[in-house]
């Protein structure tokens, strides 16, 4: 198994409050990495430092081995995409244009977009299945097929590690299971290294290869899917008294009591 | 810590207005109830011209304080003011318009006529805003609009009919000077009834600040408390206009000063913004009392806020905490292919050139000009009409930049601060030196412009340098600008006039070489900002986008600023300080359909250039054969253009 980051003490601070507190952390490259906690644990700062939108306070993260801070912005573009949690208004964008915008850590600001440009933009569309959407303004979308088309743009940007912010909190329960088989998917088929912030365990523990829970700015657990639902492990992170089922096939879901 | 400031410049306050009532303190001070019979010649002025005149001052800047805090809360836009709704405009054109038309109403006083100019350009906003639930966007739009709309009318008016009307119709005012206790009631009463009204609003103003859509969902009736709120708030400002005149710059600094001492929360803003005002007019007219004093009073209080305040804000602007953003209006339209329209701007104002220079009026009317009469005339008009045209591409160039950096539809050129510290630097070479040349005077505006555009540089490099801080910086720069210039002005010799003169704008003066590097200049940053478009698509989205997708967001953001302003100052240095084709023709051009980056810059530019060809024709038509100033021309026409693109209904 190889390592797609490696954090060690990781802390970030603001005026007044400690946000993650000397975090020690290895993600899996290659896998669905869920990124779980109750609200304010630190699981967006993380993703954020992950991203390098933020420096940390104190500590070091490594990315494919090498320190964050040293990679080259466009180059770390091209293994590296980020999606926010608050998706800004694209004004006047079409759903083409918005996926477009993912392909300039290839092309950069003055290079002639190619043909490899414009089928990986027709491929992430698809995949998104917005297809009847291409020459859609976005701000004229329903809130999950502007997120899908958000994603669109994450996708065609061809990153090998993907990092979102809860990708499905505008979605239907159709379309949220949707996206996070596309997830899994371009996980499965292209080796793809994804971690993803989500607040439904179930989908976390469906979809996930991977856990990582934070509680209070430090990591409570990381493990398979299979060790985070069992009571005792749910009642630490999130302090609350759950119930955990088992379906006909056997896979565990977690119900609060 | 940073709060100290309060009561440390109340001290300063009241230190520099009891030094300055030194003089008439011979034998103690008068005290109230005042019998003007009982009082020595020295208590008289003590008891009714010093003593209102420190009151009035505190009241002065907290009803603008109130008022500035109010529209910035309600429009959603930290540079928004009493002024950016046009009524201050709309007060002076009532009374340009009578002292032309029907000089014997003036008889009547001069503040009903300018009471009733600032509610007709107020109704004509509000109209606008109503169609739209008076949204933030619009509303702005619409006061920006009619504020240039009503000035340069007024200006036409003026240069048109009155040379000798200056002196009359510079309503600037905004002098403290007081002779007695009523207008101290009048602005107690005033402040009275808007502290209520503001403290009744503050609720529902909160809840407002939630996005338009949950204020509704809690049962809030969103029209209204806008509506209200923007009344309550241009009664308080028109209320200080009828007394004392305009006072410049304290209804944007002060809401601005309260939020960089750390009030975030709408009330908080309402009831520390009119503090800060209060006291920041207070010490500014305690140093001009300092000042009069010792050598008499040359220039009111209202019009040198900014000498003070531009600093205060450029040092408060890193502790400023953010705001949020303006909201994004209604869906403007989105032009199938733009290419096509961007091919018949582009022809049009190639054919509107060859006729305009083709085209001439003589004496006895219109003619179209022979060859000889054309090759006589070719050398003077061609530099001036492509010297025009190009600079209007510049500036609107320069302003579609700034909005889609910022993402606020009030940025303009003029918001940078280069035109500012442009003339700044021409009229300090005036001033300073005997009989500078064209050249001098050139280098001189260059050089200003260039310290500004530095300036402004260093804010945004400097960390978290958000947009907003940026156009409060080019805001600060700007009025600290407007303030030096009015106390250059106030000596009112043949310098002075020289500079109004240059303000309005000319082309007139354009020699060809000039001509040939605006036009130089125009490709040049076209092309550059093209280049640059994908940036221009991306940083729209905001800082985290950009950053996740490679781009290097602060290098990006200064280009973009030194492009911009590379531009303005280049237009402003050889044509004037017009920017407010800066302001409209993105927003026309936007209004228009051109919605990528790349499509709205070259749209921009060319409804720029369109603007400026026809300004330039205007201007010399107009009262041929007198030339009269550009600028009123450009916005004579692209105001009503933009006002009514803005009620036309979305398809």
């Amino acid at each position: 198994m190889t390592t797609l980051y490696d954090i060690q003490n990781l802390t970030f601070t603001v005026p007044g409050r400690t946000l993650l507190d000397d975090v020690k952390l290895s993600v899996p490259a290659g896998k669905v990495t869920g990124l779980i906690g109750h609200n304010g644990s630190g699981k967006s700062t993380l993703l954020k430092l992950l991203a390098r939108q933020i420096t940390p306070t104190s500590g070091t993260i490594a990315f494919h081995g090498q320190s964050l801070p040293d990679w080259n912005a466009r180059k770390l573009a091209r293994r590296l995409a980020y999606l926010p949690q608050h998706l800004p208004p694209a004004e006047g964008l079409l759903v083409r244009e918005l996926a477009a915008l993912g392909r300039y850590p290839w092309h950069g600001p003055l290079g002639r977009p190619g043909p490899e440009d414009q089928n990986a933009i027709d491929a992430a569309v698809t995949a998104c299945g917005l297809d009847g959407l291409f020459d859609r303004r976005v701000d004229t979308l329903s809130g999950g097929e502007a997120q899908r088309a958000w994603l669109a743009m994450l996708i065609a940007q061809e990153a090998d590690c993907l990092l979102l912010d809860e990708p499905i909190s505008a979605l239907d329960i159709v379309h949220q299971v949707e996206v996070l088989n596309l997830v899994h998917k371009l996980s499965r088929d292209s080796g793809r290294s994804i971690i993803v912030v989500l607040h439904d365990l179930n989908m976390a523990a469906r979809f996930c290869d991977h856990i990582v829970a934070l509680r209070g700015g430090t990591v409570a657990m990381q493990g398979t899917p299979t060790d985070l639902m069992n009571p005792t492990e749910l009642q630490s992170i999130y302090g609350a008294n759950m119930e955990v089922l088992s379906r006909a096939d056997g896979t565990p879901i977690a119900h609060p009591n | 810590m940073k709060i100290a400031i309060l009561p440390l410049s109340f001290l300063l306050a009241v230190g520099l207005w009891l030094a300055a009532a030194q003089p008439w303190v011979t034998g103690g001070w008068p005290l109230p109830p005042f019998d003007a019979t009982q009082l020595s010649f020295d208590h008289i002025l003590l008891a009714y011209g010093h003593m209102p005149r420190g009151i009035i001052a505190l009241l002065v800047g907290a009803l603008l304080g109130l008022s500035g805090a109010l529209l910035q809360i309600v429009l959603r836009n930290p540079i928004a003011d009493p002024s950016t709704l046009g009524i201050s405009a709309g007060a002076q054109l009532a009374l340009v318009a009578v002292t032309v038309l029907a000089p014997e109403w003036l008889a009547w006083g001069r503040w009903p006529i300018a009471m009733f100019g600032a509610m007709a350009a107020l109704a004509i906003v509000m109209g606008i805003g109503a169609a739209r639930a008076f949204h933030p966007v619009t509303m702005v739009i619409a006061g920006m609009l009619v504020a240039l709309f009503a000035s340069s009318f007024a200006a036409a008016l003026t240069l048109a009919q009155g040379q000798y009307l200056f002196s009359l119709v510079v309503w600037n005012g905004g002098s403290l000077v007081q002779t007695g206790w009523g207008p101290t009631l009048t602005l107690i009463a005033a402040l009275v009834v808007g502290g209520n009204g503001a403290a009744l609003l503050a609720r529902p103003l909160s809840v407002l600040g939630l996005a338009a859509e949950t204020a509704r969902s809690l049962g809030l009736n969103v029209a209204w408390v806008r509506g209200l709120a923007v009344l309550l708030a241009c009664g308080l400002a028109a209320s200080v206009s009828a007394t004392v005149g305009l006072v410049a710059f304290v209804g944007l600094a002060a809401p601005a000063i309260a939020r960089a001492l750390g009030a975030r929360k709408p009330a908080q803003v309402l009831w520390m913004a009119p503090i800060a005002g209060a006291l920041l007019l207070s010490v500014c007219d305690g140093l001009v009392l300092t000042i009069a004093g010792a050598g008499g009073e040359m220039f009111p209080t209202g019009a040198v806020t900014g000498l003070i305040g531009g600093p205060l804000l450029l040092w408060l602007l890193p502790r400023l905490r953010a705001t949020p953003p303006p909201a994004h209006s209604d869906a403007l339209p989105r032009r199938k292919r733009p290419a096509l329209m961007l091919w018949a701007l582009a022809v049009f104002s190639i054919v509107l050139l060859v006729i305009l220079v083709m085209v001439g009026r003589l004496p006895d009317g219109w003619a179209l000009l022979d060859r000889e009469s054309l090759a006589l005339f070719l050398p003077n008009r061609l530099p001036r009409l492509i010297g025009a045209a190009s600079a209007g591409g510049l500036l609107a160039l320069s302003g579609a930049i700034l909005q889609r950096l910022t993402a606020n539809p009030l940025a303009s050129p003029e918001v940078l601060g280069v035109s500012g510290g442009a003339a700044m630097g021409y009229a300090g070479l005036l001033f300073l030196t005997a009989a500078p040349t064209a050249l001098q005077l050139t280098l001189g505006a260059t050089v200003g412009g260039a310290l500004a555009l530095a300036l402004i540089t260093l804010c945004v490099l400097g960390r978290n340098a958000r947009p907003e801080r940026l156009l409060l910086a080019g805001v600060a720069v700007s009025s600290l600008a407007a303030s030096v210039l009015s106390l250059l002005m106030a000596a009112g010799t043949m310098k002075s006039f020289a500079i109004l003169a240059w303000l309005s704008g000319s082309a007139s003066a354009l020699t060809g070489t000039g001509a040939a590097a605006l036009a130089g200049l125009l490709v040049g940053l076209t092309m550059a900002a093209l280049f640059l478009g994908r940036w221009l698509a991306i940083l729209p989205l905001g800082p985290e986008v950009a950053r996740a997708l490679g781009i290097p967001v602060r290098l990006a953001t200064v280009a973009m600023v030194l492009l911009a302003g590379l531009a303005t100052g280049a237009a402003t240095i050889l044509v004037g300080p017009l920017s407010f084709v800066g302001l409209m023709a993105p927003h026309l051009a936007r209004h228009l359909g051109f919605a990528r980056a790349t499509d709205h810059l070259l749209g921009s530019m060319l409804i720029g250039v369109l603007l400026m060809l026809a300004a330039d024709f205007g201007a010399r038509m107009a009262s041929f054969p007198y030339d009269l100033p550009l600028g009123l021309f450009a916005s004579l026409l692209g105001a009503p253009w933009l006002i009514w693109l803005l009620l036309r209904r979305p398809a």
